[in-house]
């Protein structure tokens, strides 16, 4: 495996709320290697976006990085100081956002958002040489020049959703981090648009972090796949193990939970509702739903187990041991 | 912009004017039966000053004025009047006319009024926004408080508590604080030629009361609703990518918050415009300011009905004008307003 960008160690994202506290991601280790497409998926509240936001140091109070090192480079991000940071983030780091429909200033037109960026992270050049900078941005992303002279409501989903990728990709950043960046999108502008943001990650070479909880787009874009559940991470392997040979029961579920083409298979979800974050049970946090639960599982938390696969059950624990 | 939306909002200000001139002329005149020329001439017999023949000044004075005949027939000769840029003579000051009262009064109320509501409104606008984000300074999250604890006071309370404080209990101030003038607009008996440094002193130094009144009563209410709309903005898709892009934080403030917070600021402050107006009045009446407020207030008074139209005119045409240009300008600093029009 080529040397990683981004080494992610015991990541603890913590929500200290009245009720108490809430631990959104507990204990994540991730590698992403240069130019690698990663895959995060998981339900709602599973701490997959609280990830890639506590990667942009963007967790707001009352949440706070509890613990642990995001490396960028060798570099760790949580010690950073926030005027360094800020120039980390759109140059080094990338955010491609959920909601791109109001992701734009509507009051300024394209070309001044996208110099804003230019000019925020010290690019000073001539009127001509930036003019020529977006025009390029733009062609990049499938996007007209003349798109930079309008304004935000007067483009379409996707193609604001374009905009946001040039805007990511035009410091040529290492990590681009795209939080289910088609949800809004209807299928045909999805497709498109993810295979735009493959064309742009090529062609300047930079990893990305996929957060998304849609499995079959997951399975056209990823290298490998993160099965995240209730704030850790519980399976990591590439993708043709994934769906091969998925070795987490969640995982499994999720999968089985993908439609069919056949169309003669009933729809099956995974049934029950991922542990409130503020009072994780002890033992595995997926063992109240997970079919193949065992005496071991409500007592005691399940290593993470293996090298380039990793999954954490006690299934395969227990079948190392026998 | 098009032309049909430029004429139609030129057409509603024209039908606003016209509806209000109409209706403060009927007002006064239905509401009560006062004879200002005859009270004048009772005023001046009982000094003295008028011994004989009343009744027949009076009758003078109504034949040349019209006042005379039915109301609606005065009501189309000021019409056709007011539309040659007349607006009569004032009744009581005869014979002044009433343009040269209101060109006389303007310039001190736009000076003071204009300047104490733009004040409050930057000053407001600012504090509220700054309140708003992330990272304000502790000593305006004190002083917030104080300001919206002042705002629900009226104009004119504040007025009597800054007179009392400023100079009825001089002695609570430190020997070098100057003695803050209570009335007028500037020192009574001196004569200025051209404006010198003194004369401009003189003018800001009786300016401090009458416009820290209007001030502190409306920065909180700015303050307030700048606050609200900056919350809204700040929790907006747009300024959490901004961050995310590594923008400068000064630049995600103006130009991606505040410059979107803003826009329904603007709105109330046209709004606002005819409720601060009205409210003002009192406060040039108190601190002697002569201004369009007390002119009006003296018109009242005296019965004085071309006096109160005319300055009811202009406050009218200054308030539709106010709205005109919000909805002029508008489209340029909301281009999503812009399809629409």
């Amino acid at each position: 495996m080529a040397e990683p960008v981004l080494t992610i160690r015991d990541l603890r994202v913590y929500f200290n709320i009245r009720a108490g506290t809430v631990r959104a991601v507990d204990g994540v280790d991730l590698d992403i290697a240069e130019g690698e497409k990663l895959g995060l998926v998981g339900e709602s509240g599973s701490g997959k976006t609280t990830t890639a936001l506590a990667i942009m140091r963007m967790i707001k109070p009352p949440g706070e990085i509890a613990g642990g090192t995001i490396s960028l480079d060798g570099r760790d991000l949580v010690e950073l100081s926030e005027p360094e940071m800020r120039s980390v983030r759109g140059n080094d780091i990338a955010m491609v956002p959920q909601a791109a429909m109001n992701a734009l200033n509507p009051v300024r037109r394209v070309r001044d958002q996208m110099l804003d960026g230019l000019r925020d992270h010290g690019v000073n050049e001539s009127r001509n040489r930036m003019q020529d900078r977006l025009t390029t941005l733009m062609a990049q992303v499938g996007l007209n020049a003349n798109v930079l002279d309008l304004f935000p409501h007067e483009l379409s989903g996707g193609m604001k959703q374009r905009v946001t990728i040039a805007m990511a990709i035009c410091h040529n950043p290492r990590l681009i981090l795209a939080d289910e960046p088609t949800s809004a999108l209807d299928v045909v502008v999805q497709r498109q648009v993810m295979e735009t943001l493959e064309d742009v990650r090529s062609e300047i070479g930079a990893a990305v972090i996929l957060v998304g909880h849609d499995m079959g787009l997951m399975a056209q874009f990823a290298d490998r796949i993160g099965v995240m559940y209730a704030g850790k991470l519980v399976e990591l392997a590439t993708v043709e193990q994934i769906f091969a040979n998925p070795r987490h029961p969640y995982t499994r579920l999720l999968i089985s939970s993908l439609p069919d083409t056949d169309g003669k298979k009933r729809l099956q979800g995974i049934p029950g509702l991922p542990p409130s974050l503020l009072a994780v049970p002890p033992g595995c946090p997926f063992m109240p739903r997970c079919p193949e639960a065992m005496d071991i599982c409500g007592v005691q938390v399940p290593e993470l187990i293996g090298d380039i696969d990793i999954v954490s059950c006690h299934l395969h624990t227990e079948a190392r041991v026998a | 912009m098009s032309i049909t939306y430029i004429g139609a909002r030129v057409g509603m200000f024209i039908l606003v004017v016209w509806l209000a001139t109409t209706v403060i002329f009927f007002l006064p005149r239905i509401a009560s039966d006062r004879n200002p020329v005859r009270e004048r001439m009772i005023m001046m017999a009982a000094t003295g000053n008028l011994s004989t023949g009343m009744e027949k000044v009076v009758a003078a004075y109504e034949r040349d004025y019209g006042l005379d005949q039915p109301l609606y027939l005065q009501y189309i000769r000021y019409l056709s009047s007011v539309l040659r840029g007349d607006l009569n003579v004032s009744l009581i000051r005869h014979p002044t006319t009433v343009m040269d009262l209101i060109q006389e009064r303007m310039p001190w109320t736009l000076g003071l009024v204009g300047f104490s509501i733009l004040v409050a409104f930057a000053l407001g606008s600012l504090s509220g926004a700054t309140l708003a984000w992330p990272g304000a300074p502790t000593w305006l999250k004190g002083v917030l408080p104080i300001f919206l604890t002042l705002s629900p006071i009226p104009y004119f309370m504040l007025a009597f508590f800054l007179i009392f404080i400023f100079a009825v209990r001089h002695e609570w101030q430190p020997e070098w604080w100057p003695m803050l003038p209570i009335a007028g607009a500037s020192k009574v008996g001196t004569i200025y030629d051209g404006w010198d440094l003194a004369r401009v002193w003189d003018v800001v130094r009786h300016s401090i009361l009458p416009a820290s009144s209007i001030i502190l009563s409306q920065v909180g209410f700015w303050a307030l609703g700048m606050r609200g709309m900056m919350i809204t903005t700040a929790g907006e898709d747009y300024v959490t990518l901004a961050q995310m892009r590594g923008l400068r934080p000064d630049r995600i403030f103006g130009q991606y918050g505040m410059r979107n917070a803003l826009l329904p600021q603007l709105t109330s402050l046209a709004l606002a415009m005819s409720l601060i107006v009205s409210g003002v009045i009192l406060v040039e009446y108190i601190f002697r300011y002569p201004g369009m407020g007390s002119l009006l207030f003296d018109a009242i008074a005296g019965f004085d009905y071309f006096v109160i139209y005319g300055v009811v005119l202009v406050l009218i045409i200054f308030v539709a004008t106010a709205t005109l240009v919000l909805d002029l300008v508008y489209p340029l600093i909301d281009p999503r307003v812009r399809r629409a029009a």
